[in-house]
């Protein structure tokens, strides 16, 4: 088999498990979205066809099995729920490490041992109801009115929470009558004045939707459960509702919308009916199997996206920046040019080389939704494993960053969030006890200013423990148990090597690495990290960063003959001083913001024996560390390329990189804390 | 019989082959940066095509002496391949000779002892009329530097 299709089909089916992992996390948000469910069959199906024409033997079952489990749920007669998806998703990196060409067929054996041991589950449950049909003729449909006194919230009762709850027993519809104060105004200021009607399809029984107000008071709630057309003009309901023929029809079509079938099969309990469901299905997919491939490629095409690799996209950007250099060079070449005509092309072509410039780099840049579908089963996994209850909120996910820089960004955001479901969403119960949603509120925004994007992270949990950070602080040393501090410095104390507030070291949090890590990533790829914190309300984390990494703002030094970079947030502080006077004292020493510090002279570090009368001292911060490093003087300002050192030239720790000047002549950016250590 | 095109040039009075599937272009040396805390044999580095290219004086590099660098001066660009990755570098040489074709089955064992310079770098040695061309192994120069890298 050539081995460029055999790439073409890697990068595809990844494209594809992405795209797979993304519509099951819809699907779990909106377990009805039947679309969805077509899509996820469709990835499913088309995984399965190439994996068999590359050899993925693996891939090929696994997906096979899956493929089967959801065109039973797509045709109703499996019920997606939790284990289902758990198990997809489970599968979905599992199929991931087979395409990579790791060794996970046991995995993947396991996961195909489920997948039948379900299925027979399922004919052993069928045949126990021989009549019953299929798993979604289990739903029962219930009509609900709840009428609740106004006190009600002065009752201790949280009606918003009682309608979560409901919602969790399956598909519902919800009314609203007499809304004379919009019901979220309602909510907000809990005053309940309106009354509900809601329709319920739930596997659950009478009881258990019963259970639901079980601290409402008898008259103000009413559940039927609706067994045919006629509840609609019944006694109980119209006691509550009078409709008329066209309203009853509506209320139908509901029922039909939120459990299929209701309306084809009245009273008696349908026994011809899954058969002629089932043949009409398998028509309809002979006919969907040779479209599936069809639309999938059509739907990639559509968005008009292209994937290039960051090989190619570098290239480009090389050349590019080289063309600028080359303009600049030309211009040079012509002496500042006496014909006004081509001054003027000259003009033209400079605009266009940097416009050429700006959209070469710009397609380097990628929204951060990218990130989504991580977080998302991040949330998800640690939020079951704490038992806690998640929403998780995002805004601005189309903001563009650097690729190189989202990939950075991955692991400090998924500490964050850890942390935030660990430390500061409180249990379900402990935040009914506050007052506040069963369901705690993870906030993802980020945004656009300037030259920075700007991610914050925001909970509505319990906020920072202050007093916890100072007791930790105290026992680990880095506070004295006598001073007071300001939350700002217990903010930076958190932040400190080696510490954890966890009382025990869960799986989730707390594995060692703390927020110091953390404040490192962010860091090392030049961005800031700020913490605001209102105990009892929550926390928000604001990442503060740069739009790429491939574009530094430096400071141009020069030492004996080369230039040297340094990247210019990294600078404190200049000033010219003598040779004499830095290098007469025994000490070597200078003083500085009221301290002294030794210097490295660069020319000595680079074993330069003769020294200029005068020289200038460049104070750097970088994290904290500061570093007084001396050179010849100061040139000026650039907004330059970052270049990382070829593979040669990375055991010279002293430069980070280099850069190409505008002259085309290049300079190497230093890396200050490597001289220090020196 | 496989056949190998290959780029003569020669270097110190020494005549040296490379295979052209590493030789990406050759070129005129101009605007070397030097690049302080380097190990001894890199010259410094050049700028190519917005790349900055590390420059090694190879005759340093396979103990031939040191190359003493005039405008006439050349630079192979080589690719030396490491694992799935291509590494550009710079060598330095005096002058580019030709480009022949080279029979596989024709390359000498290198004379291991007393050639004055590491002998380990060579795939064999080649005889074009009366003159000995030592053809050179990209990956075996930079076998050390390689090695460190991950």
């Amino acid at each position: 088999m050539n081995a460029d299709f055999h790439q073409e089909y890697i990068e595809e089916a990844k494209q594809l498990l992405k795209d797979l992992e993304q519509a099951l996390l819809q699907l779990e948000k909106d377990p009805e979205d039947a679309d969805m469910i077509n899509n996820i069959y469709r990835y499913l199906h088309t995984l399965k066809g190439s994996a068999g024409m590359f050899g993925f033997k693996d891939v090929e079952r696994l997906s096979h099995e899956l493929e089967s489990v959801y065109s039973d749920v797509r045709d109703g007669i499996r019920q997606q729920d939790d284990f289902i998806l758990d198990l997809t998703l489970h599968a979905v990196d599992v199929l991931a490490d087979l395409i990579d060409g790791k060794d996970s067929g046991k995995q993947a054996e396991k996961i195909i041992k489920d997948i039948e041991k379900l299925k027979e589950d399922d004919t052993a449950a069928s045949a126990n109801h021989a009549t019953a049909g299929g798993a979604a003729n289990n739903n029962k449909a219930y009509a609900i009115i709840l009428r609740p006194e106004k006190n009600i919230y002065k009752r201790g009762l949280n009606f918003q929470a009682m309608l979560d709850e409901l919602q969790e027993l399956g598909a519902s519809e919800f009314m609203v009558h007499d809304e004379t104060v919009p019901f979220e105004k309602q909510l907000a200021d809990k005053e309940v004045v309106s009354w509900f009607e809601i329709l319920l399809a739930s596997k659950a029984g009478l009881e258990a939707v019963k259970d639901v107000f079980l601290f409402m008071k008898p008259s103000e709630y009413t559940v039927l459960e609706i067994t045919d057309a006629g509840l609609f003009s019944s006694e109980p309901y119209r006691k509550h509702i009078q409709l008329d023929a066209h309203q009853i029809e509506d209320r139908l079509k509901m029922v039909e919308a939120l459990m299929p079938g209701f309306l084809n099969a009245p009273e008696a309990q349908h026994t011809e009916e899954p058969e002629t469901v089932s043949t009409a299905v398998q028509q309809g997919e002979a006919a969907e199997e040779d479209e599936s491939l069809d639309k999938i490629s059509r739907r990639s095409r559509k968005g008009g996206h292209v994937s290039v690799s960051t090989g190619k996209l570098d290239q480009l950007i090389n050349v590019v920046s080289e063309l600028v250099i080359f303009r600049s060079e030309l211009y040079h070449l012509m002496g500042g040019g006496q014909n006004p005509e081509v001054v003027e092309a000259m003009e033209k072509l400079e605009r266009l080389t940097l416009r050429l410039r700006d959209s070469a780099f710009n397609i380097r840049l990628v929204p951060l939704n990218i990130l989504n579908v991580k977080l998302e089963r991040l949330i998800r996994s640690v939020s079951k494993a704490l038992g806690k209850e998640v929403e998780f909120i995002t805004e601005g996910l189309d903001t563009e960053l650097d690729r190189s820089m989202i990939n950075a960004l991955e692991a400090p955001l998924m500490h964050i969030i850890r942390n935030a479901i660990d430390h500061g969403i409180e249990n379900p119960e402990e935040r009914e006890r506050r007052n506040k949603p069963r369901k705690g509120l993870l906030k993802f925004y980020s945004y656009n200013s300037g030259d920075h994007v700007f991610i914050q992270l925001q909970d509505d949990g319990n906020g920072i423990d202050f007093d916890k950070i100072r007791a930790k602080g105290i026992e680990k040393g880095l506070l004295t148990r006598n001073q007071a501090y300001s939350e700002k410095e217990l903010i930076n104390v958190m932040m400190a090597p080696g510490f954890s507030t966890a009382d025990q070291v869960t799986t989730v949090s707390g594995r060692g690495v703390g927020m110091d890590v953390v404040k490192k990533d962010i860091a090392a790829i030049r961005g800031d990290i700020e913490v605001s914190t209102e105990k009892g309300l929550g926390s928000i984390f604001t990442l503060r960063l740069p739009l790429t990494l491939t574009i530094l703002d430096t400071l141009v030094v020069s030492v004996a003959d080369n230039k040297y970079l340094i990247p210019i947030n990294e600078v404190e502080y200049c000033y010219k001083e003598s040779h004499a006077r830095l290098f007469n004292k025994k000490s070597r020493q200078i003083s500085y913001d009221g301290l002294l510090m030794p210097f490295v002279s660069l020319r000595e570090y680079f074993a330069i024996e003769d020294f200029p009368e005068q020289e200038t001292v460049i104070i750097i911060n970088k994290n904290d560390t500061k570093v007084a490093v001396v050179v010849d003087e100061i040139i000026g300002k650039l907004q330059t390329v970052y270049k990382p050192l070829n593979e040669l030239l990375t055991g010279v720790d002293c430069f980070s990189g280099t850069s190409i000047l505008g002259d085309g002549s290049m300079a190497l950016i230093l890396n200050a804390l490597k001289l220090k250590d020196s | 019989m496989k056949q190998i095109p290959c780029l003569l040039f020669s270097l110190n009075k020494e005549l040296f082959g490379i295979d052209v599937e590493n030789v990406l272009r050759v070129i005129n040396l101009e605007k070397l940066m030097k690049v302080p805390k380097a190990p001894d044999f890199i010259a410094g580095a050049i700028s190519l095509e917005g790349n900055v290219i590390p420059v090694v004086d190879l005759a340093k590099k396979i103990a031939l002496g040191e190359t003493v660098i005039d405008k006439r001066t050349k630079v192979i660009i080589l690719e030396v391949h490491h694992h799935e990755d291509v590494i550009d570098v710079g060598v330095l040489i005096d002058e580019v000779i030709d480009v022949i074709t080279i029979q596989e089955s024709k390359l000498l064992p290198p004379v291991l002892e007393r050639m004055g310079f590491d002998t380990q770098t060579l795939d064999g040695m080649y005889k074009v009329e009366e003159d000995f061309y030592m053809i050179l192994n990209a990956t075996k120069v930079f076998e050390k530097e390689l090695a460190v890298l991950i």
